[in-house]
């Protein structure tokens, strides 16, 4: 089995095929990537040949089997309206949330994604990264969840309160953000010849709502850019941050391929629940041990992350983002050290 | 059951529940039963807010609830806040608490807070991604006792570092602690910052303490 080509290892964990090593990916390494070429974020939107061979540089020292090929997943926002803040380093954030209530999510139209300048620059460095290493690599983009954009319109507190205060208005919210998520991802599977698109649901974190309110709000909605990204013939893959042990279960009602989980979630744990029906993706602790450890602390974990998976169905990757000024050393060890 | 005990617990109770219009009923009724307005604020509705943080601890309660929990106590002690006497108020202690900078992420903040205030505490929330001269401001102005200070992204961390080094070259009497997501007792240990607290119901306890020394 080791003379396995890196995408065809990912294929073999997802299919829980037994294997010698466990496949590695970020999963999210784009900005840490671009920051490791000195690459600033405006400089990537402008130069998409940078950005492409910033990731490559990346590749070439962690020689990751998967790779994160488009990485500006809150893009739509922009698109939407809010204004935003652009930093060297490190993702784009929301500055203002353009829906205040119901009469202004009203006059809001599903934006445009061929009219998104910032999504046609990642697109063009995602084109850039498959054409060069798409063969070889399992290749995935990442895209906001419905319940994640819906509270970075809103701003996420006001979202709260309104689950319980105006619940109506929170999902028509939801059905707004999710029709432009469908809208986005048609358009990125058309563009982009990816294996994986991955949901990405931080504001779903199991450390922010109940089960009862992800089963609500997050899930039904998910569900549906599943079934987008299912019909245009791609895995789905889905990340959700903190401490989702609780909700497990629930989880498996979207259709998925892979789950990435956060640092907090036992792999031992969600491997018993989940058996072999979703692969594993996770989880190193991408603070304390990759920002902030030593190589040495990095392969006692990896091994630790291993073990607890089990060997099947698991790639070893962060439990989120690889943050950018991550220690090289830091993830270049991973590879060597994925034996079963 | 004395009706006084009965109003309190109902208070308490309305506050776990975030039923603001009950909240509002009862503050009113504490006041037409001569029941003191001070302590109808902290054994009632804080009484109320320390069980919601035991449930938030116990993952009984999540982000949304505490926020309408929030919600339905200020109901409360907009009622009682003009019938509390001066003199009952007790200082028990200024607390500056801020994102650091290049880090927009204040739910934790603003948990912290809440209950922060809800323990009688001063706090002065300078907001988020604050530049490290606001905190050192707020200090020397306020003589703040205990700054908190949290960060969400793993490269907010460094910021966190130079706020804490910051601090306790010019006020090295002031105590600080530290919390959010990437953050732990290590890291916390390593930059010098005197407490860490894994969550927002810690955080109460660790700052207590803190400003016991």
């Amino acid at each position: 089995m080791s003379d396995l080509g890196h995408k065809e290892k990912v294929l073999a964990a997802l299919n829980f095929e037994p294997m010698d090593s466990v496949p590695i990916c970020g999963p999210f390494q784009g900005y840490w990537g671009l920051e490791y070429s000195n690459v600033s974020v405006q400089k990537s939107f402008d130069n998409p040949d940078l950005a492409a061979e910033a990731q490559l540089k990346v590749l070439e020292k962690c020689d990751f089997d998967g790779l994160e090929v488009f990485w500006d997943w809150q893009t739509p926002l922009q698109a939407a309206g809010c204004e935003v803040n652009i930093t060297e380093v490190g993702g784009p954030s929301t500055r203002t949330h353009i829906v205040s209530d119901a009469s202004s999510l009203d006059a809001l139209d599903v934006p445009d994604p061929s009219q998104d300048k910032r999504l046609k620059s990642g697109i063009e460095t995602a084109a850039k990264l498959i054409d060069s290493i798409g063969d070889e690599r399992y290749v995935y983009y990442d895209l906001l969840a419905p319940f994640t954009l819906a509270g970075e319109l809103h701003g996420v507190e006001k979202m709260m309160l309104d689950l319980y205060t105006d619940p109506d208005f929170v999902n028509a919210l939801l059905s707004f953000a999710t029709e432009t998520l469908k809208v986005y991802n048609k358009y990125l599977t058309d563009s982009l010849d990816v294996d994986g698109v991955f949901m990405c649901d931080p504001t779903a974190s199991g450390e922010l709502i109940s089960k009862a309110t992800f089963e609500t709000y997050s899930r039904p909605y998910m569900k549906e850019i599943s079934d987008t990204i299912k019909a245009a013939g791609k895995d789905v893959m889905i990340h959700i941050c903190g401490d989702v042990s609780d909700r497990l279960e629930s989880i498996l009602e979207i259709p998925h391929e892979v789950l990435s989980v956060d640092t907090p979630v036992d792999l031992a744990v969600a491997r018993k629940v989940m058996g072999e029906r979703v692969t594993l993706l996770g989880n190193l602790d991408v603070a304390n041990t990759l920002f902030n450890g030593t190589p040495d602390d990095v392969r006692a974990q990896v091994r630790n992350r291993i073990d607890a998976a089990g060997g099947v169905g698991h790639i070893l990757a962060g439990g989120c983002d690889i943050a950018p000024g991550t220690p090289m050393e830091n993830v270049e060890v991973w590879k060597e050290n994925t034996t079963v | 059951m004395t009706a006084k005990d009965e109003i309190l617990n109902g208070l308490a109770d309305a506050v776990v529940k975030g039923d603001e219009s009950k909240c509002i009923e009862l503050a009113n009724k504490a006041l037409e039963n001569n029941i003191d307005a001070y302590e109808a604020v902290i054994n009632g509705c804080t009484c109320g807010m320390s069980i919601v943080s035991d449930k938030y601890e116990k993952r009984e309660m999540f982000v949304p609830e505490i926020l309408m929990a929030a919600r339905a106590m200020n109901g409360a002690v907009e009622v009682l806040k003009p019938h509390i006497k001066a003199d009952e108020i007790k200082e028990t202690g200024k607390v500056a608490i801020a994102v650091v900078l290049g880090d927009i992420h204040d739910i934790g903040k603003n948990l912290v807070k809440l209950l922060l205030e809800t323990a009688g505490l001063t706090v002065f929330d300078l907001g988020k991604d604050v530049v490290p001269e606001d905190i050192l401001d707020n200090v020397r102005e306020e003589k703040t006792d205990l700054v908190a200070l949290s960060a969400l992204m793993t490269t907010s961390m460094m910021e966190m570092k130079e706020d804490v080094k910051l601090l306790k070259e010019e006020f090295p009497n002031v105590k600080i602690m530290v919390g959010g997501a990437p953050v732990s007792q290590e890291f916390c240990d390593s930059i010098g910052a005197d407490g860490y607290a894994d969550n927002a119901s810690e955080a109460i306890r660790v700052a207590q303490r803190l400003l016991a020394e």
